[in-house]
């Protein structure tokens, strides 16, 4: 069972904010909810139990203290880069896969244990690749061929494809087992015994779960994180894939042991092309894009929504997040405000601009209109209902995914449908209830003065200065949001005020922090958070110091034996 | 299910006949008892549970009239076909404890009667609320009874999902036990090749095919209990499920030589599409009766979407493009016109199920079908959406149960709560001496009038 990793009871002692509630039409809410939680904060309200030990004291973080880590297994993601990086393989064969288990916004696949339906998807998926692997070039995948492809042959492959398939050298026990499996099979020919050894390898334990086993000193419940544990460490969380031979050769150095070592192998990672694939999949994850595009939206009132501008949307969101964090200024404040983008056609012409890009492939967007990723149409589009806009859903995806609150679900019994569209009122007119009504603006105050504030921009994502033929009013207000809190008027001041607030950089800091450990932050990890504040602080939050500092912390080099 | 209809006109001949290229006969022994079935005994029970998301339009479900003299009302009407072979329970109410919001709850309370646990390892799907909790806490009604009751058939369980979500406490409804949900198959293609698709390879590809199988899970199964000795105690429960699983594919591909006529899928469409649904819905309806006909397992679920707001989830093939149907839900009552939506979707469900149940119905068995030797339940996570009630959940259970339930009737109730309707079908199933189910269940016995 999970362990209550973050004191609820603690930090709602905190805030109290007036969230009851009545039901919609008459009777009172018989089981209110409880207040919002503001887990993410800074100032008054964003003091939690990961701050530093009592008293403030860094003394405390010399020995190295670090949460459990469940044992995980490699998300669809991993599954389908590490597989293009092993076989060259292309496709998608993670579609074959289980879906993945989330955990707060991420993929990790850390608490339900496997089935027999998805141990037979890994059979499946690992029989096809395995096939499509030896037809296409037998000869390049073992490094060996015509009279030479014997059964040592096979056990060299046994021996570097296995390194590479388990992030490690294979020991000598599976390495008999898997020449032992060539073997029974090779009568049938060299291709199919080594068929098997890689149809076995792309299913097994060590392939699909993220093993961390390496024990140390006796007794000891933290123990440092080995070389090629920690090489796979790395990969997964800045490539989101297994380990190039490089690192693993500098695992085996014992190069990784040292910090130094380390952050001069995190640096050629992210300086690398496949860095791209980590930024990418944080992105849709923290923005809540992933899955969130696929419904219908009405096409009636939308038609140029389809298949082919959603890919185009997520691309702008992935390419742009790419270009600031890798190429750019790598800074939290340009992602969130920047007036360019990296976007195609298709989007531009849903912006309304035809410029040209600049050599650097960005195209510069009216200031007045567009300021990074919240004003990007994925955003937009995937916190929006399909006939109209949301400011509930604009505003609630602010509040989780870069303010980092925790609020709670709404009342049982409350009637959440939004108004229906009037042609003569604007989706801010017909919202007014959640702010008039008492009842339920205890936890909308929360929300719709901040989605309002998205008000000047479609279901899908448009600018639009009017709604039926009434000017918007796109001013709104950031409540309990530390110093980036007060009056705003429209998306692009808000983003700005976002893209500067302490309490968005400690939310951003926690977000990377799941995404790359796969876990929550625990009390446990307070040193390493500690640090982590203030190195970003130190780089004008550049989230590239972030993810340096991240991957050379405490929590990344150690690992707890026991939860 | 123009080829369960196929499939059930060989039926004339017995099901030998469907069941071709058998390998050598000593393999066949679990398939035994159903080989046998056309005599008198040995006649497998099967269950089924069969769900919808976001309850009904009560006044629209409810049938009118007396026991047996009833009039289904339109949504419930494209079971006609079917009257006779159903219980329609009226006044069953689901009880929602623990933590969870209603739509996340409802799926595994509902054959589960357990709440979720109370830890903090999820919010909801749907990114709206975010107040935490865990997967569910015990098994589902199926699980159960199979922890019980070894039917010996390939598969102890199928599950059969469309568009059935991630892997997310609200998207999951049976769970072996705490903790561990069973995924559904989503694509039905996929599902076929793994299920049935080594038909047409000649019985020599067949045992090759398998024997390199076996050979890849025996090294699986070195790895996996290699590790068991090396891995920490609190991850321990996952690689011992890994390696059962394992196990359990090992005895299958050892035991049982399957091959069946399947039916005919039609061509492969994209399983993510919403407006794609009722093709999917077409094929895995057919592959899932073509299953169960096949006595690949008596245990099947087939869970349609989720309990949580899908999103955008319009039936523009029913001409509803405007409004998605988790919001058309949280309509008010006096919204006549989503009232009427509604219940068009409601009523597609039902033809959904009517057509699942036609598959069993073609099936001859002993003197009646095999819907006769079933027990279909279809039930939803809430009686109704924009309340979020538990009250008054549909629940419809078609079959005789190999004779010991009488059909035709539609059954009504006050408010009793569906744990007894659960305890009921344990008892059909043969766990006579099961009296409570659930972690809710605050009293005794089976659903009083039912059996």
């Amino acid at each position: 069972v999970p362990s209550r990793i973050i004191d609820l009871a603690v930090i709602s002692a905190l805030i109290t904010l007036g969230c009851t509630a009545r039901i919609a039409g008459t009777a009172d809410v018989t089981d209110a909810p409880p207040a919002p939680v503001l887990t993410g904060g800074s100032g008054s309200g964003g003091s939690t139990s990961l701050d530093p030990p009592a008293g403030g004291s860094m003394a405390d973080c010399a020995t190295p203290r670090v949460a459990y880590a469940p044992l995980k297994r490699l998300t669809r993601a991993q599954y389908d880069n590490t597989v293009r990086d092993l076989l060259g393989e292309t496709g998608a064969p993670s579609s074959g896969l289980a879906q993945d288990e989330k955990l707060a916004a991420f993929y990790t696949n850390a608490v339900s244990p496997v089935t027999r339906l998805s141990v037979e998807q890994y059979a499946d998926v690992a029989e096809q690749l395995a096939r499509r692997a030896v037809a296409q070039g037998l000869d390049t995948l073992v490094g060996c061929s015509g009279a030479a492809q014997n059964a040592d042959c096979a056990e060299a492959f046994v021996r570097a494809f296995g390194q590479r398939a388990f992030r490690r050298p294979p020991s000598e026990d599976e390495v008999a087992r898997y020449r032992g499996l060539f073997e029974k099979h090779s009568a049938r020919g060299f291709e199919t015994g080594v068929r098997l050894v890689l149809q076995a390898m792309l299913q097994s334990p060590s392939f699909v779960y993220h093993l961390e086993l390496t024990p140390g000193p006796d007794g000891a419940d933290v123990v440092p994180v080995s070389g090629y544990e920690l090489a796979a460490r790395l990969s997964y969380a800045l490539w989101n894939s297994a380990p190039d031979p490089e690192l693993l050769d500098a695992a085996g150095t014992g190069a990784l042991n040292a910090v130094q070592g380390l952050r001069s192998q995190a640096e050629r990672l992210l300086k690398s092309d496949r860095a791209r694939d980590a930024v990418a999949s944080f992105h849709l994850q923290w923005l809540g894009l992933e899955g969130k595009l696929d419904g219908v939206k009405d096409s009636a009132s939308f038609p140029a929504w389809g298949p082919s501008l959603v890919r185009a949307m997520e691309q702008e969101t992935v390419d742009f997040a790419d270009f600031v964090v890798r190429r750019g200024d790598g800074r939290l404040q340009t992602l969130l405000s920047a007036p360019f983008t990296v976007a195609g056609p298709e989007v531009l012409s849903l912006y309304g601009v035809s410029a040209a890009p600049a050599p650097d492939g960005t195209v510069a967007l009216d200031p007045t209109e567009r300021a990074g990723l919240l004003t990007q149409a994925a955003f937009l589009s995937a916190h929006a209902h399909s006939n109209q806009t949301s400011p509930v859903h604009r505003g609630l995806a602010v509040r989780k995914n870069l303010l980092c609150t925790e609020l709670p679900d709404p009342p049982m019994n409350v009637d959440n449908t939004p108004p229906e569209p009037d042609p003569t009122a604007t989706t801010r007119q017909r919202f007014e209830q959640h702010r008039t009504n008492a009842s339920c603006a205890g936890c909308h105050r929360l929300l719709d003065p901040i989605g309002v504030g998205f008000e000047s921009y479609d279901a899908i994502g448009a600018y639009r200065v009017r709604e039926n033929g009434l000017e918007i009013d796109a001013t709104g207000e950031l409540l309990d949001a530390g110093s980036a809190s007060g009056t705003f008027n429209g998306a692009v001041e808000l983003a700005q005020r976002l893209s500067t607030s302490s309490a968005v950089r400690d939310c951003v800091q926690k977000q990377w922090f799941r995404f790359s450990l796969g876990r929550f932050e625990g009390d446990e990890d307070s040193c390493t958070m500690q640090r982590l504040s203030e190195a970003f602080a130190a780089s004008d939050y550049d989230v590239k110091a972030l993810l340096l500092e991240l991957v050379t912390s405490d929590a990344f080099r150690y690992r707890k034996v026991t939860p | 299910l123009r080829a369960l209809g196929r499939l059930a006109s060989n039926r004339r001949f017995g099901r030998r006949q469907l069941l071709t290229g058998l390998g050598v006969s000593t393999a066949l022994a679990p398939m035994l008892p159903l080989l046998e079935a056309e005599g008198q005994e040995a006649r497998p029970l099967r269950l089924i549970l069969w769900f919808t998301p976001h309850g009904t339009v009560y006044d629209n479900w409810k049938p009118s009239g007396g026991q047996t003299d009833f009039t289904l009302g339109p949504i419930l009407k494209p079971l006609e076909r079917h009257r006779a072979k159903l219980n329609i329970l009226d006044g069953l109410k689901i009880q929602a404890d623990g933590v969870g919001a209603p739509h996340t709850k409802g799926p595994p309370l509902l054959w589960t009667a357990s709440p979720l646990n109370d830890d903090m390892t999820f919010t909801r799907a749907d990114g709206s609320g975010g107040m935490y909790y865990g997967w569910n806490s015990a098994p589902s009604l199926d699980q159960v009874i199979l922890g019980q009751l070894d039917p010996g058939t390939p598969y102890k369980s199928l599950e059969f999902g469309v568009r059935s979500g991630g892997n997310h406490p609200g998207s999951r409804m049976i769970y072996t036990g705490a903790e561990t949900p069973l995924a559904p198959e989503t694509n039905p293609w996929a599902a076929f090749k793994r299920l049935i698709g080594d038909i047409g390879k000649t019985g020599e590809e067949l045992e090759q095919l398998r024997a390199e199988r076996r050979s890849v899970l025996d090294v699986l199964d070195g790895e996996l209990v290699a590790l068991q000795s090396k891995i920490g105690s609190a991850d321990k429960r996952k690689i011992d499920a890994h390696l059962s699983a394992v196990r359990e594919i090992e005895t299958r591909l050892q035991n049982s030589s399957i091959a069946c006529e399947g039916p005919v899928l039609g061509s492969e469409v994209d399983a993510n599409l919403s407006s794609n649904t009722p093709v999917v819905m077409d094929a895995m309806i057919s592959l899932m009766a073509s299953s169960l006909a096949c006595g690949l397992s008596h245990f099947a679920s087939m869970q349609y979407r989720v309990g949580e707001n899908d999103g955008g989830y319009l039936y523009d093939w029913l001409g509803l493009t405007t409004l998605e149907h988790h919001l058309l839900t949280h309509e008010p009552d006096s919204n006549a016109a989503a009232r009427q939506d509604l219940s068009t979707i409601y009523a597609w469900y039902s033809e959904m199920f009517a057509k699942f149940l036609d598959g069993l119905d073609a099936v001859p068995e002993g003197n009646g079908t095999m819907l006769d030797n079933s027990i279909v339940v279809w039930g939803s996570e809430l009686g109704k959406g924009n309340s979020h009630s538990f009250d008054k959940v549909p629940f419809v259970v078609a079959g005789g149960a190999g004779g010991q339930l009488p059909t035709g009737r539609y059954l009504q109730y006050a408010g009793v709560e569906h744990n007894r309707l659960l305890v009921s079908i344990a008892k059909l199933m043969g766990l006579a001496e099961l009296e409570k189910f659930g972690a809710t269940d605050s009293k005794s016995g089976g659903l009083t009038g039912f059996v």
